[in-house]
């Protein structure tokens, strides 16, 4: 299996190391990767946060934690899987969504666990892809989506439109633009499967994928 | 067998958790369906990837540039050396006893100690450090909008410098229970504070006091503070001066708005930092 070839940074050999990407290079302490992940990836980073945060200085403080969280969790990448700037926007969405939900906390609502579940769990799946989740994966899969869904994946993730935003803009319903997105993003994530970039999963929630 | 319409509402429910718009009715309805479908809520796997390379392939295309003033600040605070994360020593809080054996034997009013003794004290308690890089990410702004809670989780989260270590009561006041977390890099910190009496501001209120022995044998007003309801409360740390590497904050019960410099007739706490 190709997982089974992949090692963590941290069991590379030198000359591997010394070739390797930023994150395999920052997981083995080299000062200089850091530079280069806020000059490659800064602006990733920046504009999720953005998208959860306008207040500048919070989104400042969410990104000093991002940037912790992708150093410690930098030994853990594996390329097999999802390119660097996937496993970077991975982590900043969810430290995004973690403050994000801090800030909403409501003291009466039963509240979801924190999602501090290892990134491992979402990240190192039990059967490994054919290939790595990366841009070009992504722009092929969403050529498989339907023109509206499309529209409206867009309008949110690259606009940064609200829901709300959209429903007016586009003369649809709150309710109806919410749930387009989201089977819109399963239907880009089904894509993603047939085309073996993402692994299929097993257990209840994938039950629609082996139906 | 499971309903595929619950399965189809799970992973909507997941999505909308994963893009931050879930309403409170829907995040309770996804803790509720996970529960029943005997699958976690939080969405492993395919969907925050998808989520994630959609995110990174947007943003290589078209995206609001990071400020150059934080891209600096970033960069000028992260450490001048890193460590390989797989050789990291970690850190351990646990105490060995202090110098004068049973800590709880201590009476509140009993003898005073020096502040040299304490810094000593402390620094004979630790037994690792876990120190990153004190420069780490230099200061940043506390968010306003922020509670206490966040405000340390936010501290333990990102201040690599961080200290963390317990305090105890002392004397009468042996039922004081917690935590201090200090970052050097920062100069910000909280005492997580339980089983310390309400006090009456108007007759004593708690002071602070932090030893930093590589600034001056005098400890550091760490600022005053009320009790005013039992439980866990959190406290800033206020120092007024700079300190570094404390090894110690110690708590007295003083007059009201405090004292330049403590007799320590009531010493109702200490917490010694890891060295």
């Amino acid at each position: 299996m190709m997982q089974s070839a992949v090692k963590c940074a941290s069991e590379l050999p030198y000359e591997r190391i010394m070739t390797a990407g930023i994150l395999t290079r920052l997981a083995n302490g080299e000062r200089e990767a850091m530079q280069e992940c806020i000059d490659q990836y800064g602006n990733l980073i920046w504009g999720i946060t953005r998208r959860f945060f306008s207040d500048m200085s919070l989104a400042e403080d969410i990104v000093q934690e991002i940037l912790t969280e992708i150093w410690n969790k930098s030994r853990t990448y594996n390329p097999a899987v999802a390119s660097e700037s996937t496993f970077v926007a991975l982590i900043a969405r969810r430290r995004s969504i973690d403050a994000l939900r801090k800030l909403r906390r409501r003291p009466s609502m039963e509240p979801l666990p924190e999602t501090d579940v290892s990134d491992e769990a979402d990240y190192n799946h039990e059967s490994s892809p054919e290939r790595p989740v990366g841009v070009e994966e992504i722009s092929k899969a969403m050529g498989q989506i339907s023109g509206e869904t499309r529209q409206l994946i867009e309008l949110s993730i690259q606009e940064g439109f609200t829901h709300q935003e959209i429903s007016e803009q586009l003369k649809m319903p709150l309710g109806t633009v919410k749930t387009k997105i989201r089977r819109g993003l399963l239907e880009l994530r089904n894509q993603l499967q047939k085309s073996g970039c993402l692994a299929m999963e097993s257990g209840p929630a994938s039950g629609k994928e082996m139906r | 067998m499971n309903n595929p319409n619950n399965l189809d509402r799970l992973e909507e429910l997941q999505v909308g958790f994963l893009l931050g718009d879930l309403s409170a009715d829907e995040e309770i309805e996804l803790v509720q369906l996970a529960s029943k479908l005997g699958c976690q809520a939080y969405p492993d796997g395919s969907l925050p990837l998808t989520l994630a390379g959609l995110d990174a392939s947007v943003h290589s295309a078209q995206s609001e540039d990071l400020p150059e003033s934080i891209r600096e600040r970033l960069a000028a605070g992260f450490p001048s050396q890193l460590s390989p994360l797989h050789i990291l020593p970690r850190a351990e809080n646990n105490l060995i006893e202090g110098p004068f054996g049973n800590q709880s034997n201590i009476r509140a009013d009993g003898p005073r100690i020096s502040w040299a003794q304490w810094g000593a004290w402390a620094a004979a308690a630790a037994i690792l450090c876990f120190w990153l890089g004190s420069e780490f990410l230099g200061k940043y702004s506390v968010q306003n909008n922020l509670s206490f809670e966040d405000r340390v989780e936010m501290l333990e989260r990102s201040a690599v410098d961080k200290v963390v270590a317990p305090m105890e009561g002392l004397g009468t006041y042996s039922s004081l229970a917690g935590n201090f977390i200090w970052s050097d890099s920062r100069q910000e910190g909280y005492l997580q504070l339980s089983g310390l009496p309400v006090n009456d501001p108007a007759q004593k209120q708690y002071q602070l006091w932090i030893v930093d022995p590589s600034r001056d044998e005098a400890p550091v007003d760490g600022g005053v503070f009320d009790i005013r309801s039992p439980g866990m409360n959190i406290i800033p740390i206020d120092a007024k001066l700079q300190v570094s590497r404390p090894k110690a904050f110690v708590i007295t019960l003083e007059q009201p708005g405090g004292v330049v410099k403590s007799r320590q007739e009531i010493v109702v706490g200490i917490g010694s930092a890891p060295i």
